[in-house]
């Protein structure tokens, strides 16, 4: 395989020099299908009721549209479903900006306290599947085809709990093929050591609130090997990943060290960064603070809590855009390579406006296509509403333009009114609902309602959306990179869902190509090895590959 | 070797333990070394003339010890034992020769001897225990800590302070458990005396025993109402606790009993710290600085603080080379030089300087292994990032095992 590092100094340079007028970015609120998260609320507190609220956008019945999965909490400290109120819902895309609940024909409403979603097709059938992260329960859906699905978790062998820690609490999960044997594996972040019966009781103020994480103990994350007949191995011990213990948030899955194989990155909650280095042969090597990546610049482990990996500076490495508490500032980190990683948050304009905020999911996308990749968090703190926290709860999202040169600027003032609406934010999926090339976010807040922020930035800039479909790869081609020629320069993207924090993001790539209306240069490096060229590529267009 | 001077050397010699804990002035190690080869000469020379001195036999033996050359001091301690076989303080430095060797069987035969010629002499069986504490031998000898803890009964209020130390001792060693209890027990002998209650309680935060923490302060307060270090290290507990709002309220009322008190400003500027309200930080801390400009701890989080904002790195460094510069053993402060000039200024060759320190006295604190790696490859010196990722290691495994063994 071509290496990727193989970029032409000269294309790199004509790509630095492009313009640094930020084109505008502008949201408005889309209709979005009636739902509530539910977080069960109680006078008492319990952890889990601050921590629901994924969201997936992904194509469930090949239509061509974005449909959106949202998962909901239960009754607490029961941890049951029982009303309507509480269902996981699936909202077909009718099309017309209009959203149709097939959660009930479809056999997804769910059961127990559901956190996060990930998306993937994990038995190559060409139709996505779901994998549910929840309290004491996860839970794999697989997709029918015909509008239904099937809830396989027993038979795969998802359903056991840890034989040492007993049942999990699982926040979110990432499909990846780490062994590149042309199937999607399972990583599944578990949280910590939890039980409503041993529920320690906090209070702020003499108001209950939520504990602090340090309260609980942490748990390995889980990573499981797809056998290719529709079970699944723990292969946790063996792999490596059970040897960290940590409270895990979120997961971003890459190459970040430039060896081909997909790496795992993981934010924890007031403990370090996990960095998962795939060592080729079913392994994983922790290396966090080898390649400077456990903590922040200020010494402390950070309450890590979304994550997304590309490559912000288009250097073709992924870098990583996490999202932390109030006042910690959100992470960015830039990859270095062999190096490792160095924290730009302070140096690129992002500590200043994400110290006011507390993060949840993020993404790294285009969101005004003009070639450069900008920065989404959604916003909420952890504290409860009625706790001393009252006037920090609700926030506003943020968005960071990329100004090239890792410079960032917040935008979130000149975006639009929709950006000004504060809220107890935790999902985000970004996709493109309506097909226009604009990246589109679907929002969730606690004991809120689910949003659609459409992208309606001004259409100048030209696009191009990307849906690889593998043949001896995963057939929905997570972990193959891209790499885009314009005269602009050079851009690089990963396929990948798993998004931010909770959350499961649209498979298809998308590029945004600034003026320029035709794409020079289009390389595919699949995960099997496979290397794939294609020239002159139009703008403007949803482009379908078939890995060949 | 009378008894009292067996008590004296285990009380000089705790007292070396103590300094693991708390800053030192500074004394260089090259004036140390000259004094202890002087010391070391005119001792020989006694025993030159007089093989048998057991004086200077015991004197020497104990310079050796103190160079961490237990074989010859062990040797030297054998000799005079064999002059002088019922020494109770000898066996006990014979004892910390067999840790210092790695010797269960010796350390194990000192300590019987110990037990047998003093049973009941609570400062040669503290200071046994404290120098078994997390050897890895106490497996084998076994019962010293309970025989300390059980001559607890029959002491007085002066004895506290023994049970203080062996606390230091085992907590140092990372076992709690037997630390709480020696602490405790320093509490009941000795409830008159302020730092009793710290220790026990900062012990209790550490461990995530937040109300026995606050319940210990809380009886330091009834003894103490009218202490403002009583209210600021309750205030400190909560703290550390994770209880800002708790702090606050013994801030305040620490604050009343001295508002101008540099301790009491401290608290209020680090309880800021801790809510993340920075530019409030600033304005109590630089207050503080001000009140008390020699206050090595003052000058860290005034650094801190200025380190929060977005202009606030040159104010900050100024800050950290005060601090530093008043204590030159803060671990904390070499970390924070280092990562602002890591990442402000990057500038590695100067963040290496203080890297290094930051490890070198604190092996505990990952950041500074991470940006001590990072550093030394930013600097191409990848032999050097290799072997500091294998002291890390090391440190992370023998950490864990700790964590197993407990």
């Amino acid at each position: 395989m071509m290496g990727l590092r193989q970029v032409p100094a000269v294309l790199l340079s004509l790509f630095a020099a492009v313009t640094t007028t930020v084109a505008p970015i502008r949201f408005e609120d889309g209709r979005a299908p009636q739902f509530v998260t539910r977080t069960g609320r109680t006078a008492r507190k319990y952890l889990p009721q601050t921590m629901g609220g994924g969201v997936a956008v992904f194509d469930y019945n090949n239509d061509g549209l974005l449909d959106i999965y949202v998962v909901n909490g239960a009754t607490m400290p029961g941890l049951l479903k029982d009303g309507p109120q509480y269902s996981d819902r699936l909202f077909r895309n009718n099309g017309d900006g209009n959203f149709t609940d097939v959660t009930n024909m479809a056999g997804v409403a769910g059961q127990g306290f559901n956190i996060g979603v990930a998306i993937g097709d994990y038995d190559n059938d060409g139709f996505e599947d779901i994998f549910v992260a929840g309290v004491h329960r996860n839970t794999l859906y697989h997709n029918n085809g015909d509008g239904t699905f099937t809830d396989l978790t027993e038979r795969a062998g998802l359903a056991g709990p840890d034989p040492q820690y007993g049942t999990l609490w699982a926040v979110g999960a990432s499909w990846l093929d780490y062994d590149r044997d042309g199937l999607l594996d399972l990583f599944v972040v578990n949280y910590v050591q939890w039980d409503p019966k041993t529920e320690p009781v906090c209070e702020k103020r003499g108001l209950p609130d939520f504990c602090y994480p340090r309260a609980y103990q942490g748990v390995p994350n889980s990573l499981f090997h797809n056998n290719g007949d529709g079970t699944f191995t723990d292969v946790s011990p063996v792999s490596g990943i059970r040897q960290s213990i940590g409270k895990g948030m979120a997961v971003a899955a890459a190459d970040f060290d430039g060896d081909d194989w997909p790496d795992l990155f993981v934010t924890n909650d007031t403990l370090p960064n996990s960095l998962f280095l795939n060592q080729r042969n079913g392994t994983f090597k922790e290396a966090a603070i080898e390649n400077g990546i456990g903590f922040t610049e200020n010494g402390a482990a950070i309450s890590g809590m979304g994550a997304d990996a590309r490559d912000i500076d288009d250097d073709g490495r992924p870098d990583i855009f996490e999202t932390a508490l109030l006042n910690e500032t959100m992470p960015l980190f830039r990859n270095l390579g062999q190096v490792g990683f160095e924290e730009i948050t302070f140096a690129s304009g992002v500590a200043r406006a994400s110290r006011a905020k507390t993060g949840w999911s993020n993404g790294i996308y285009d969101f005004n296509n003009d070639g450069h990749k900008d920065l989404f968090a959604a916003c909420g703190h952890v504290m409860d509403a009625e706790g001393s926290l009252r006037a920090t709860v609700p926030q506003t999202n943020i968005i960071f333009a990329n100004l090239g040169n890792l410079n960032f600027a917040d935008v979130t003032a000149a975006v639009g009114v929709a950006l000004a609406r504060r809220g107890v934010h935790r999902g985000a999926a970004f996709g493109d609902l309506d097909n226009d090339g604009r990246v589109d976010v679907v929002l969730t807040e606690l004991d809120g309602p689910l949003r659609i922020l459409r992208n309606v930035s001004p259409a100048a800039n030209h696009w191009l959306l990307i849906r690889t479909i593998g043949a001896k790869s995963n057939r929905d081609g997570i972990g193959t990179r891209i790499r885009l020629v314009t005269e602009d320069g050079v851009q690089y993207n990963d396929v990948g869902t798993s998004v931010g924090y909770a959350s499961s993001s649209d498979v298809r790539v998308h590029f945004g190509l600034g003026r320029r209306t035709l794409v020079e240069e289009l390389e595919l490096f699949w995960p099997s090895g496979t290397h794939q060229v294609l020239k002159n590529v139009k703008a403007d267009q949803v482009l379908t590959v078939l890995e060949r | 070797m009378k008894l009292q001077t067996a008590l004296a050397l285990a009380g000089a010699l705790f007292a070396a333990t103590d300094s693991d804990s708390r800053p030192q002035p500074h004394r260089t190690a090259q004036n140390e070394q000259t004094e202890r080869e002087a010391a070391k000469h005119q001792l020989r020379q006694v025993l030159e003339h007089d093989p048998n001195n057991k004086e200077a036999l015991f004197q020497l033996a104990r310079v050796t010890v103190e160079e961490g050359d237990f074989a010859s001091a062990d040797a030297l301690f054998q000799k005079y034992l064999a002059i002088s076989p019922a020494e109770p303080g000898a066996w006990a430095y014979l004892l910390r020769c067999a840790v210092g060797q790695n010797d269960p069987k010796g350390a194990a035969n000192a300590q019987r001897q110990i037990e047998l010629l003093a049973p009941t002499n609570l400062a040669v069986q503290a200071q046994a225990a404290c120098w078994l504490a997390g050897s890895g031998i106490s497996e084998v000898t076994g019962r010293e800590f309970e025989l300390v803890m059980s001559l607890a009964r029959s002491q007085t209020s002066s004895e506290g302070l023994w049970y203080s130390r062996l606390g230091q001792c085992y907590e140092h060693a990372h076992d709690p458990s037997r630390a709480t209890r020696a602490f405790q027990a320093a509490v009941d002998l000795d409830p008159s005396t302020e730092t009793n209650y710290f220790r026990l309680a900062h012990l209790f935060a550490r461990e995530g025993l937040v109300g026995d923490a606050s319940e210990v302060m809380a009886g330091a307060v009834k003894h103490f109402p009218h202490s403002v270090t009583t209210r600021v290290e309750a205030g400190d507990i909560e703290l550390e606790a994770g209880n800002p709002e708790r702090a606050l309220e013994q801030q305040q009322r620490a604050a009343t009993l001295n508002p101008r008190s540099p301790g009491v400003l401290l608290l209020l500027g680090r309880i800021q710290l801790a809510q993340r309200r920075y530019p409030e930080a600033i304005v109590t801390l630089e207050r503080a600085a001000k009140l008390a400009a020699a206050d090595a701890g003052i000058q860290f989080y005034a650094g801190q603080a200025w380190m929060k904002t977005e202009h606030g790195t040159e104010r900050a460094l100024e800050h950290f080379k005060r601090s530093l510069a008043l204590d030159l053993n803060r671990a904390s402060t070499y970390y924070w030089l280092g990562s602002l000039y890591f990442h402000r200024y990057q500038e590695y060759r100067v963040a290496v300087q203080y890297l290094e320190q930051a490890v070198d006295r604190a092996p505990e604190l990952e950041a500074a292994h991470q940006m001590l790696i990072q550093a030394y490859k930013r600097l191409g010196e990848d032999a050097k990032a290799a072997g500091e990722l294998r002291r890390y290691q090391e440190i992370i495994q023998q950490k864990a095992k700790a964590e197993a063994a407990k």
